[in-house]
């Protein structure tokens, strides 16, 4: 556990909105990104990571210990975006079916049409699988977080990671029949 | 080993989440099995697809803002309820000079009297539906824009 996170977190507690600015500032990157990968849209994720904190910061004194902050906030962030993924369903919000990729593929070898082609079909592929496959999908495949932190954010054991992540790849390659 | 048990091994062992221990039991394991072998080439062609992709970064700007824009909505929260709380003391006070000076005054008719507070309540319930309705707009707003 990051000592100063837990610190940072009790001083927010305690009305300290310097201490709250280090915490957005440690995870605002964390935030966007893991939103990002569940609703596709760089706008939406800014809006719902920020909103996010600022749920988080007006319910902070009702967190019980600051080394509990990574995942009360994490379950905050969960909540707000699961919200407005099933909106934007009863909406029919185009903003679900991204017309810009939030993948991009790094590898200048291949040509560019066949980039945008495999970005495409892995994104689609991981948005059918239900929520908490793409989670840990995004989060340690595209996020390149280790399986402790994914614990640490999801409030999960460490085997447990192991154990969704091994469901979460079974899943994909399934969808990615052809492509692999 | 449980099969659950082996299952997660395997995807840490994949990821180099295990320790030299962890390391040694699931080598042990695949040397003697091949369907596992299998399973760990197939995990790996899941990552090697992957590997070539990254999440789209926003330009610095956005990272540099980011806190500026968490606090504006911070304080507009608090900008709304202060600005609830004074509207809801004008309204009582409004509304109890209004019983006082025209409810209890014995001239105006009682026919008056009931017209004017029914239209009254009707225009305050019109405005913080009016109210609600455009708060309500203006956050989906810009989805309007969208071409289907």
């Amino acid at each position: 556990m990051n000592q100063s996170v837990t610190s940072l977190a009790d001083a927010a507690r305690q009305g300290e909105i310097q201490a709250f600015e280090q915490l957005v500032r440690q995870y605002m990157k964390k935030a966007y990104f893991f939103t990002l990968g569940l609703v596709g849209n760089r706008e939406d994720a800014l809006d719902i990571s920020q909103n996010a904190f600022v749920k988080a910061y007006r319910g902070i004194k009702s967190l019980g210990s600051g080394e509990k902050f990574p995942s009360w906030f994490f379950s905050i962030l969960r909540n707000e975006t699961v919200n407005f993924i099933k909106k934007a369903k009863r909406k029919k919000l185009e903003a679900l079916d991204h017309r810009e990729s939030f993948l991009l593929f790094t590898d200048q070898s291949v040509p560019d049409a066949e980039r945008a082609a495999v970005c495409r079909t892995v994104q689609q592929a991981i948005r059918s699988l239900p929520l908490d496959m793409q989670e840990i999908l995004i989060m340690q495949h595209f996020q390149g977080l280790g399986y402790s932190e994914i614990a640490d954010l999801l409030g999960i054991p460490r085997g447990s990671v192991a154990s969704r992540l091994y469901r979460a790849r079974a899943a994909l390659k399934k969808k990615l029949n052809g492509v692999i | 080993m449980e099969n659950d048990r082996l299952k997660e091994l395997l995807t840490a062992y994949a990821d180099g989440e295990l320790d030299e221990e962890g390391r040694r039991e699931v080598e042990k394991r695949l040397a003697e099995s091949e369907n596992l072998r299998r399973e760990l080439e197939s995990m790996k062609k899941v990552k090697s697809l992957t590997s070539h992709m990254q999440l789209a970064q926003p330009e610095e700007e956005v990272w540099n803002m980011y806190w500026n824009q968490v606090y504006n909505r911070i304080e507009r929260g608090i900008g709304w309820i202060l600005l609830s709380v004074g509207a809801i003391i004008l309204l009582s006070f409004g509304a109890f000079h209004f019983v006082q000076d025209f409810l209890l005054d014995p001239e105006p008719s009682l026919i008056m009297k009931i017209g004017v507070s029914t239209a009254t309540l009707g225009v305050i319930i019109l405005l913080v539906s009016v109210l609600r309705e455009r708060l309500f707009i203006r956050k989906t707003e810009r989805y309007k824009e969208i071409v289907r």
